[in-house]
C-alpha cells in the first residue's frame, strides 16, 4: 500500500448462513444465503505478502461453509500461519477437533453465560449444550489455542465471575469478553442486551480487580477485557507517523469495509469479487473513504458546541454510522466529557 | 463607569458543568476551569457591580461571620479580571 496503512491481516466472514439465530447478531446470520468463493478467496490472500498477516474467519456459522477446508488449506499453502476460526462451536465434532490441532488453527468459541437458560435465551434452545460439546471435543483433542468469547449483556452480566471461574477451570487458553454493539438483530433486542457506557465500564473495572481473575491469570489463563468500550478517537483517521495497521472487514457478499465494525454496504469501498485486496486498499475509492471520513468528524453536530472539539478524537465513526448518520457522535459522549473532565481536573490540581 | 456593571455573555462559549466545576472553551481555544467559587461568580454576575456580587457571595456563604468583606472584594476583582483576560465577560459601557 502506498497509503500511510498496511494491511495487518483481514476479517473474512465465508457465509452468512448459520444454525442459531442469536438475538444479539449483528449480521442478522442466518437470513441470507451468501457466500465468499473460493476464487475471490484468493483475492484475498493476495494481501498475504508480509510476515504479519492475521486472517481471521467467521460468519454466520464458517464450518458450515460447504469448501471451509478448501479455503483453509488454500490458505495454508499461501504461507498463512496465523488463522483463527470465530465458531458457536455447535458444528465442532471430533474429528473437526483434531483437524483444528492438526492445522494448528486457533478457535474462539462463542459461549455467552455459564447457565443453559441464559446462554440459550442469547442463541436459541439447545445451542448451550451443542456448544459445550464442541468445546470438550477440541479440549480432548489437546488444542493448546481455545478462546472462549463471551458477549457482556444486560441477561448474562451477573454471572460473568461464574464465568470465569467454571471456565478456567477447563484446558482453554483465553477467556475473552466484549461488549455489544448495536445493529442488525440487537437492535431490537436492547431491552435484553445493552447497558449504558458507564454501565460497561463498572463491569470491566469489576471484572479486571477481581480475585477470581486474578487466580485465574494465575493459573495461565488470558483474560481478555476489551479497552474502555469507547474511545477517543479512530487510530485510522489519526494517523501517526508510523504505518497503521488495518484489519478489513470482508462481509460474505465480498464487500470490503474499514474494520470490523462498519456495517451497511454503503460504507463499503470495494468487492473482493471483483478486484484483490490489496488493489482495493491502494484504490482511489479507499483514498476517498478515508477522506469522506476524516471530513465527517469535523462536522458532527454535537461537537460544535462542544468543549472538547479541539481535543477529542470523535470517538468511533463506524459506531456513529452504525446509530444513523455520520452527523451525530457513537453515542459515548457523556461518558467521555465526564472523562476528559476528570483528567484535566486532576492535571491541573 | 467601567466598574459598575458586568455583562455575563457567557453562552457564546461552549460550555460544560462537571460536578462543582464549570469548564469552558475560550475565544482562544484554551480550556479553562472555573471552580465551585468561580463558577458561582461566572454564573451570578449579569448585571451585577464587583460591590453587590460580593454581597451576593457572602450572602451564599454558610460562615458569613468569619469573612472579611474587603478580601472577599480583592479576590472578586482577580477572578473577574481574569474572566475578562480570558473574553468570558465584559464590563458594559454606561
Ligand atoms: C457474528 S459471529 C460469527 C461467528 C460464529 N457464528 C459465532 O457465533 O461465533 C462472530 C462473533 O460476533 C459476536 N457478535 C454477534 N453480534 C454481536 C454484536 N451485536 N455485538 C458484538 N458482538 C457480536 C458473536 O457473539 C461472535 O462472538
Ligand atoms: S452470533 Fe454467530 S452463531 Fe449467533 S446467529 Fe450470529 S453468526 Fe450465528
Ligand atoms: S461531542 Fe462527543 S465526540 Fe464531539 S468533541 Fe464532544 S466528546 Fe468528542
Amino acid at each position: 500500500m502506498k497509503t500511510p496503512y498496511y494491511i495487518a491481516g483481514a476479517y473474512v466472514e465465508i457465509t452468512s448462513v448459520c444454525n442459531l439465530k442469536c438475538i444479539h447478531c449483528y449480521n442478522d446470520s442466518g437470513k441470507e444465503k451468501n457466500e465468499i468463493s473460493v476464487e475471490s478467496f484468493q483475492n484475498i490472500l493476495a494481501a498475504h505478502d508480509n510476515k504479519e498477516f492475521s486472517l481471521t474467519i467467521s460468519g454466520g456459522e464458517p464450518l458450515l461453509h460447504p469448501k471451509f477446508w478448501e479455503l483453509i488449506m488454500l490458505a495454508k499453502e499461501k504461507g498463512v500461519s496465523d488463522i483463527l476460526i470465530i465458531t458457536n462451536g455447535t458444528q465442532i465434532t471430533e474429528e473437526i477437533a483434531k483437524k483444528f490441532v492438526e492445522y494448528d488453527i486457533s478457535v474462539q468459541v462463542s459461549l455467552n453465560g455459564i447457565s443453559e437458560d441464559i446462554h440459550d435465551q442469547i442463541c436459541g434452545e439447545g445451542a448451550f449444550k451443542k456448544t459445550i460439546k464442541g468445546i470438550e471435543h477440541l479440549i480432548n483433542a489437546g488444542h493448546k489455542n481455545i478462546v472462549i468469547r463471551s458477549m457482556i449483556a444486560q441477561c448474562n452480566k451477573s454471572q460473568l465471575l461464574e464465568f470465569i471461574d467454571v471456565m478456567s477451570k477447563k484446558k482453554v487458553s483465553t477467556i475473552s469478553f466484549g461488549t455489544i454493539s448495536v445493529q442488525g438483530r440487537s437492535i431490537n433486542n436492547k431491552n435484553a442486551l445493552c447497558m449504558s457506557t458507564e454501565e460497561n465500564e463498572k463491569i470491566l473495572e469489576m471484572l479486571k480487580g477481581h480475585k477470581i481473575t486474578k487466580e485465574a491469570e494465575k493459573k495461565g489463563i488470558k483474560i481478555d477485557l476489551p479497552g474502555a468500550s469507547y474511545n477517543s478517537g479512530c487510530p485510522i483517521l489519526h494517523p501517526s507517523e508510523e504505518k497503521v495497521p488495518i484489519t478489513p472487514r470482508i462481509d460474505s457478499k465480498g464487500n470490503v469495509y474499514l474494520c470490523q465494525n462498519f456495517g451497511g454496504e454503503e460504507y463499503s469501498f470495494g468487492n473482493i469479487y471483483n478486484d484483490k485486496l490489496t488493489d482495493i486498499m491502494d484504490s482511489p475509492a479507499f483514498n476517498s473513504f478515508i477522506k469522506f471520513c476524516q471530513m465527517s468528524l469535523c462536522y458532527m453536530h454535537d461537537c460544535a458546541s462542544c468543549v472538547w472539539q479541539n481535543v477529542c478524537g470523535r470517538g468511533c465513526i463506524a459506531e456513529a454510522a452504525n446509530r444513523g448518520s455520520l452527523q451525530f457522535t457513537d453515542g459515548h459522549c457523556e461518558y467521555r466529557k465526564k472523562e476528559y473532565a476528570n483528567k484535566l481536573i486532576n492535571e491541573q490540581t | 463607569m467601567r466598574e459598575k456593571l458586568i455583562k455575563n455573555i457567557s453562552l457564546k462559549f461552549p460550555h460544560q458543568v462537571h460536578e462543582d466545576n464549570l469548564i469552558i472553551l475560550g475565544r482562544d481555544g484554551e480550556l479553562s476551569v472555573l471552580n465551585n467559587t468561580s463558577k458561582f461568580l461566572y454564573e451570578n454576575c449579569d448585571n451585577e457591580s464587583i460591590h453587590s456580587l460580593t454581597r451576593c457571595l457572602i450572602d451564599a456563604c454558610i460562615e458569613k461571620e468569619d469573612l472579611d468583606e474587603k478580601m472577599v472584594e480583592m479576590d472578586i476583582v482577580k477572578a473577574i479580571t481574569e474572566f475578562e483576560k480570558r473574553g468570558f465577560i465584559a464590563f458594559q459601557n454606561k
